[in-house]
């Protein structure tokens, strides 16, 4: 075995990382060799001497345990966890809402919300009156008019024609001799 | 449930706060800041309780808390050192025995991989297990950092020696 051999199964010995057959077998070679026995002999010693070294100021740690005190920060943390961990699931819960509340839109134009519209339908007795018979009021006549559901265009042409502003005008006349 | 998790808390600090302290002291030389540490590690250690998946041992876990606690202090202390006067403040209190000396000298002057293996080893006595676990790197990679930094240590010992 080369030295580099020798010195790392004499740091595994010193360290108690060797099996006991391995630790036997590997002082039993070392007893049959001069020279493997001083370069394990060397290893070994540095690391009793780095042991010492940092045991004699680091040693001092396990006296003064009690000392330090993990009170401050310890029974609060563990107090508060559940409590915390509720709070954020709730913060996160609701920044994925608003969010995708924020940012949801409908994908195509035939998804958008449909406005509804009221259809009105008038009595049977009014949607039945003809606007350009003479019979019925003149309020009835505009009543039938107004629940009429056709377009303003073919209101205006109606008007035209004559029926109804016919009737508008001799409405008006009526009323100013009276 | 919380007393539960609180005792065994306090079970595990019990049995391994002097190996972290004495870990974190070879870290910055320094009780005061050694505490610090400790304490700083202990609460990451808390808040990442749960997080532990159990590939390794809770010592090695916590050792490689400890770990990353002292590298963000030596990061955020050489931000905040400033001046020598500061630098001077963190070297060892107490009155130097020449031969241990020599060995922090030599310690202090490994790299930094080789410096975790010796403090996880000598301070904390953590087996080359749970020094690999530690530190994420398989156990061959320990030994032979633990056995390049001794023989570095050697070296510096003994050109030390030779001196006038």
């Amino acid at each position: 075995m080369n030295r580099d051999a020798i010195e790392r199964l004499a740091i595994d010995s010193a360290a108690g990382e060797l099996n006991e057959d391995a630790r036997t077998l590997f002082e039993e070679y070392i007893a049959q060799h001069a020279q493997a026995r001083q370069w394990a002999r060397d290893i070994s010693q540095v690391y009793q001497q780095t042991q010492t070294a940092i045991s004699s100021r680091t040693g001092a740690a396990s006296a003064t345990i009690a000392a330090i005190s993990i009170k401050s920060g310890l029974p609060a943390l563990i107090r508060w966890r559940p409590a915390l961990r509720w709070a954020a699931i709730v913060c996160v819960a609701a920044l994925l809402g608003a969010g995708a509340g924020r940012w949801s839109r409908a994908p195509n134009a035939a998804m958008k919300p449909q406005r509804e519209i009221a259809s009105v339908n008038p009595p049977a007795d009014v949607a039945n009156i003809d606007l350009h018979s003479a019979a019925g009021s003149f309020w009835r006549a505009k009543a039938a008019a107004m629940f009429e559901a056709r377009p303003y265009r073919q209101v205006n042409a109606a008007i035209q024609a004559g029926g109804l502003w016919q009737k508008y005008e001799q409405y008006i006349k009526e009323k100013h001799h009276e | 449930m919380a007393g539960d998790f609180k005792a065994e808390f306090q079970e595990f600090w019990t049995r391994t706060v002097s190996k972290v302290r004495a870990y974190m002291f070879c870290a910055c030389q320094n009780w005061a800041d050694a505490d610090d540490m400790t304490q700083d590690c202990y609460l990451r250690a808390l808040r990442g309780w749960g997080q532990f998946n159990g590939s390794a041992s809770r010592e090695a876990w916590l050792f490689g808390i400890a770990r990353r606690t002292s590298v963000d202090w030596f990061r955020r202390k050489k931000a905040a050192v400033e001046n020598l006067e500061e630098l001077s403040r963190i070297s060892p209190a107490e009155p130097p025995d020449e031969k241990i000396e020599k060995v922090w000298d030599a310690v202090g002057d490994l790299n930094a991989d080789q410096n975790q293996v010796i403090y996880m080893r000598f301070a904390a006595g953590l087996s080359y297990a749970q020094i690999a676990q530690a530190l994420e790197i398989p156990v061959g990679t320990v030994r032979s950092r633990l056995h390049r930094g001794l023989k570095d240590i050697r070296g510096r010992i003994g050109r030390s020696d030779d001196e006038p």
